[in-house]
């Protein structure tokens, strides 16, 4: 007895359509991350004032690299 | 006894469809399934009354997306009665629909369901292996506090879609699967950098060790390498991506429920394809709310969760203390341990009858993995588990579908 199949339609030509208003569970992501990220450069502008030796200074510029490489997204 | 031969439980959390809508078709084939009689009805604004009828469309229906905020869903569920604690009367979907459109003959859209032909993937799966007659959203609200009790087994006292942050005292289910003794592994599987993750953004910005894309998923299924507990989440919009365009496949309406289909198909296939991770898998497909969508069955009362949510927030002018459950979703449990064609019986049978909500998630994985857990949310303590669905025989390969692809 060999393995039954389900066959899968394809979806229909036409269903993209990146112009559709965002919903609401879209815009509340959105809200979200930018809060999220707000945050977190509330404490990086928190932990830059602090800095006081090269290491700590080297340590927050390597964050800081990968953070600007990251929102570049050239990465 | 649990079946120890389970090493990875997977869930897959839609968005956006009741039960009813998505296999309440299902009873005509198999009366054991608390689906559809045909009969059901709600009234419009006219007067009349609308009955259920099989001519759910793919897109284009459900536009303006269907309200399922608190106050929304409050309508829905006790039109004609005095409201909690009475029981439901499920009569105000499509009153409440009206109110977006104003439209009466549109309003009806809201009582549509899928013939079961027209949904081979999700009909196909609950035919082959278990559908729960009795699983429950959490509240009955909107997406974000619905998807908290998958997390972390409460929403914290949210009950709509206001940015959401963990304030504890309970953890997620993937910290606590981190930082236990021994070591467990979890991952959230999002679709991808432009979809991402839906809820848990402060998890992602402080642990993103725990996160990987869909991509992944398919790799580490294919390497054999998941997680212990994985939990994947549809891609929530069109969008161009790196290969082209991408087509939202999470079915909130008025995404392209097909899309939806595909979607879940190819999950299952990668887990069915390696046949050491699919005798060491169970699946989890359910939705995290229905979305305004029609439902015949009234949600029961359940424990309270220690959170009381404002009158304020709840938008009906009453307070809510989390102590009843929201619109039943599709929820299917996928295995070959899972005997074919298993109906699990909800509160329609008074006597074996159980219920699920979302927190049964990390109750199951955390009682699976890592045995006793005592800061729990009073829900998560006290929901019901799906384990012990499994039986000790596994069905053999020829008894298992696969999908094929168009």
């Amino acid at each position: 007895m060999s393995t039954p199949k389900i066959r899968v339609p394809k979806t229909a030509p036409g269903a993209f359509n990146q112009n559709r208003p965002m919903p609401q569970h879209l815009k509340t992501q959105v809200e979200h991350m930018a809060e999220a990220l707000k945050k977190q450069l509330i404490e990086l502008d928190y932990q830059m004032r602090s800095i006081e030796t090269e290491g700590q200074a080297a340590s927050y510029i390597k964050k800081m690299t990968g953070a600007l490489r990251a929102l570049s997204g050239k990465d | 006894m649990p079946n120890n031969n389970i090493k990875h439980i997977v869930v897959l959390m839609m968005e956006n469809r009741s039960f009813d809508h998505m296999l309440g078709a299902l009873k005509r084939e198999d009366p054991r399934i608390n689906g559809l009689s045909g009969d059901e009805s709600n009234p419009d604004t006219a007067g009349a009354e609308i009955k259920v009828q099989p001519r759910a469309k793919f897109q284009g229906q459900l536009d303006p997306d269907p309200d399922h905020h608190f106050a929304g869903v409050n309508l829905q569920l006790y039109h004609g009665t005095n409201g909690p604690p009475e029981t439901p009367s499920m009569k105000g979907f499509v009153l409440d629909y009206f109110k977006q459109r104003r439209d009466v003959k549109h309003s009806h859209n809201i009582m549509y369901y899928f013939p079961p032909e027209k949904l081979p993937v999700l009909t196909g799966l609950a035919r082959s292996y278990a559908v729960f007659n009795g699983w429950f959203s959490s509240i009955p609200g909107p997406t974000l506090c619905n998807r908290a009790f998958s997390h972390y087994g409460t929403s914290f006292g949210q009950v709509g879609m206001d940015v959401f942050y963990w304030r504890g005292p309970y953890l997620s289910i993937y910290e606590r699967m981190a930082n236990a003794t021994p070591k467990r592994t979890a991952k959230v599987y999002y679709y991808d950098e432009h979809s991402s993750s839906l809820e848990v953004a402060n998890l992602l910005k402080n642990q993103p060790q725990l996160f990987a894309t869909y991509r992944q998923f398919l790799d580490d299924c294919k390497r054999g390498t998941l997680p212990d507990y994985s939990y994947v989440e549809p891609n929530y919009s069109d969008h161009e991506g790196p290969g082209g365009e991408e087509l939202a496949n999470d079915q909130h309406p008025d995404h392209h429920v097909q899309a939806g289909e595909i979607f879940i198909a190819s999950i299952y296939n990668a887990i069915r394809e390696n046949p050491d991770l699919w005798k060491s898998t169970v699946l989890l497909i359910t939705y995290d709310e229905h979305g305004g969508i029609y439902d015949h069955m009234p949600p029961p009362a359940c424990p309270p969760d220690g959170f009381i949510a404002s009158a304020a927030d709840t938008g009906t002018g009453k307070p809510f203390a989390f102590d009843r459950l929201g619109v039943r979703v599709p929820a299917l449990l996928i295995s070959p341990w899972v005997p074919k064609g298993v109906v699990v019986p909800g509160p329609e049978d008074p006597v074996n009858g159980r219920t699920f909500e979302h927190a049964s998630i990390p109750a199951t994985v955390t009682q699976y993995f890592l045995g006793d857990y005592d800061n729990r949310s009073p829900r998560e303590k006290t929901a019901s588990t799906f384990m012990d669905l499994l039986s000790d025989q596994m069905r053999p390969d020829e008894d298992c579908p696969v999908f094929d692809f168009e």
